[in-house]
């Protein structure tokens, strides 16, 4: 009974879960495993061919398009739940003495194997090495600006979005396809522009590529932001504006003063989970980078390439702290908006 | 004579091939309380829409206080009409207090004439308790309350309400009704209020406006709609009417019930028009049996059968007829009107 009602999400949450394994660049480089996503950067930073990377991304492009649809697919079959979308309290159940020793090590295997040992080992390898401190916290640095840039512009465009997309519905699944799209694709088609921008503009290089880095994590992270804010905004009604509208406010004030403050929690998750991806974003910062320019992720995915893991600790345990407030309060979050808890 | 609050001449709104309101003419008057009645689909929602601005006309021009607010071509914003509007949901905005939602629409207003003006709707929607809640924690009659008062408090020349009763609980609704109506009828606006429940529209219009598939079909007091429909369509909208074949001679119809004035009426062919409160008991009527009763709380529908004729009649008080058995009943002539074919 519940498997068969949950099958549009399981296929959804696989179709999600694939998309980001194409996407993920940092696993696969380490490990060795040649994927597709590796071939677009290594296209372009080795050989430093567009049309090659352009070539690997294509298909790559087609597979996102694809699992993006059966995600879609997926969530259409889920007017069943809306159907009747009154929460539930959940029932609080004790488990008898077996089952409850076998449901918390489950749980546990989760965390230990998903948190603690590679934390764990992180942090021994850390204390080993002694990091280049100055570079390390020039790295943070750059991090939590991109981050925090990054959250900003893309929040800021997916409030646009969603506020105007309630007459373009179109527009909004449009501006989604870049979820879908690695993060190194989006940087090799962001090349060709950036390309004709800077020969208008030599000199400027830093700025640009600043600027087309932050493009690209808001592309590439639209979805993500527009999806919580959306939510939000559905608790405006149509007859609050109408009501706004009847009080002496014009169209934007009433955006401003009514749907902005309503949805300003959802904004902020969407700005929290903006940030979490961009703190560990890899492949097209790897590529739009400027020169010289590393961010935590870049510097611990260059050490661990040159085998010298034990530097590269430091780095991922500085992208898990500065992360951890943003996802602490987010599964805090969550958990509240949980019946039965 | 005193200028009419609003003024709408002959307008009508299509979408498509649909006309949602044809032609339709409709005057509010300061201090009066006017419904719009009809049923669901018929266009009400369409004209309230039309009156506040949210929707332009195709044709026929609405004035408030004698200013041209809309014209083919020409549509003044909501913010500028010198509306209030009410929703069937409240529409309170919800992240902000009692008080702030009354205040809402008086920013141009200094802070201290703000407060004064809101603590005086306050006092008058009798609120004083509440002005600090958020409008989640408030009973439907509350949420009613501050929505009436925060559409009042830019002293409106016309105030709409979208089936402002309808999502209250059935117990409370007439007290909530019955207080809400005196407290807006203090403040001397014009106030329209849409409504799909005739006997609800009966109880607390001063005027009623009766509404079919787009058109006004007849306007009035309750007595003179109920009483003197225009037609067969006006009259089913105001409750239950049986229509029987009647001959017409020298202004008298002819009914087996015995005859009622049928004033201006040409000889021949005509239908009759007989509320169920009609036919009362009477000793010269006409014998018909009782084939069916239902018990409807203050009266009783007693369905009376003769050779040729069923109808059903609202009848009051203990001693009611059983099924099976004859009893004799006349016509009272002002609950019934004819019509020509």
């Amino acid at each position: 009974m519940a498997l068969p009602m949950a099958r549009p999400a399981l296929a959804a949450g696989v179709a999600l879960a694939v998309m980001e394994t194409l996407a993920d660049y940092g696993a696969v480089q380490f490990l060795s495993v040649q994927t597709m996503t590796t071939g677009v950067v290594r296209a372009w930073s080795v050989y430093g061919s567009t049309v090659s990377a352009a070539r690997f991304a294509l298909p790559l492009l087609a597979a996102a398009a694809l699992l993006l649809w059966i995600e879609r697919r997926g969530r259409r079959g889920r007017t069943h739940e809306a159907g009747n979308a009154r929460w539930r309290a959940l029932n609080v159940r004790q488990l008898p003495g077996g089952a409850a020793w076998l449901a918390s090590a489950f749980c546990l295997v989760l965390v230990v194997a998903g948190l603690l040992m590679p934390a764990g080992w992180l942090l021994l390898n850390a204390l080993d090495a002694s990091p280049d401190w100055p570079r390390v916290l020039r790295a943070g640095a750059h991090s939590l600006t991109l981050g925090i840039v990054g959250a900003l512009v893309t929040v800021a465009l997916a409030t646009m979005l969603a506020l105007g997309t309630r007459r373009l519905p179109m527009a909004a699944r449009l501006a989604s396809l870049g979820y879908a799209t690695p993060g190194a694709v989006m940087a090799i088609g962001l090349l060709a522009p950036a390309g004709i921008v800077w020969s208008f503009m030599p000199g400027a290089g830093y700025g640009i590529a600043i600027a087309l880095l932050i493009y690209a994590y808001a592309a590439r992270l639209m979805a993500a932001a527009l999806e919580p804010i959306d939510a939000g905004l559905t608790r405006v009604t149509p007859s609050m504006i109408h009501a706004a509208r009847s009080l002496g406010r014009n169209e934007t004030s009433s955006a401003l003063a009514v749907e902005l403050p309503v949805a300003r929690g959802a904004m902020l998750t969407a700005g929290l989970i903006v940030f979490i991806d961009v703190m560990k974003e890899l492949p097209a910062t790897l590529i739009l980078r400027p020169f010289d320019f590393d961010t935590l992720a870049v510097m611990a995915n260059n050490y661990a390439l040159d085998e010298r893991l034990e530097q590269a600790g430091m780095p991922s345990i500085l992208i898990v702290l500065l992360s951890l407030p943003a996802v602490i309060w987010l599964t805090r979050k969550i958990a509240l908006s949980r019946p039965g808890s | 004579m005193q200028v009419p609050s609003l003024r709408a001449r002959a307008i009508s709104r299509s979408y498509g091939k649909l006309a949602a309101v044809a032609d339709a003419t409709l005057t509010l008057h300061a201090g009066r309380i006017t419904c719009l009645l009809g049923p669901s689909g018929c266009g009400k929602s369409t004209l309230l829409r039309l009156i506040a601005g949210l929707e332009s006309v195709d044709d026929g021009t609405i004035e408030i206080d004698g200013r041209v607010m809309s014209a083919p071509g020409m549509t003044v914003t909501p913010e500028d009409r010198g509306i209030g509007l009410v929703f069937q949901d409240f529409a309170l905005f919800p992240h902000l207090s009692v008080a702030d939602n009354i205040g809402f629409g008086l920013k141009a207003l200094p802070a201290s004439e703000r407060r004064k003006r809101v603590t005086t709707l306050v006092a008058r929607f009798h609120l004083e308790r509440l002005a600090d809640a958020w409008p989640h924690t408030l009973s439907g009659g509350e949420q009613q309350r501050v929505a009436i008062a925060r559409a009042l408090a830019r002293a409106p020349s016309v105030l709409l309400l979208d089936e402002p009763f309808s999502d209250l609980d059935g117990h409370l609704r007439a007290a909530v009704r019955q207080s809400v109506l005196a407290d807006l009828r203090e403040t001397g606006t014009a106030v329209l209020i849409v409504t799909h429940d005739p006997e609800e529209a009966m109880l607390i219009a001063d005027e009623m406006a009766l509404m079919s598939a787009g058109r006004i079909v007849q306007t009035g007091s309750p007595q003179d709609c109920y009483l003197r429909p225009v037609s067969i369509e006006a009259s089913r909208l105001l409750g239950e009417a049986v229509i029987l074949p009647v001959r017409v001679a020298d202004g008298l119809a002819h009914t087996a019930f015995g005859i009622i004035p049928a004033p201006g009426m040409p000889d021949g062919e005509a239908e009759a028009m007989i509320r169920p409160e009609a036919l009362r008991f009477d000793e010269a009527g006409l014998l018909m049996e009782v084939v069916d009763i239902r018990f409807g709380g203050a009266f009783q529908i007693v369905t009376l059968a003769s050779a040729d004729t069923v109808i059903p009649a609202r009848m009051t008080g203990v001693s009611l007829p059983k099924v099976g058995e004859q009893i004799r009943v006349s016509l009272n002539p002002a609950c019934t009107a004819v019509f020509g074919c």
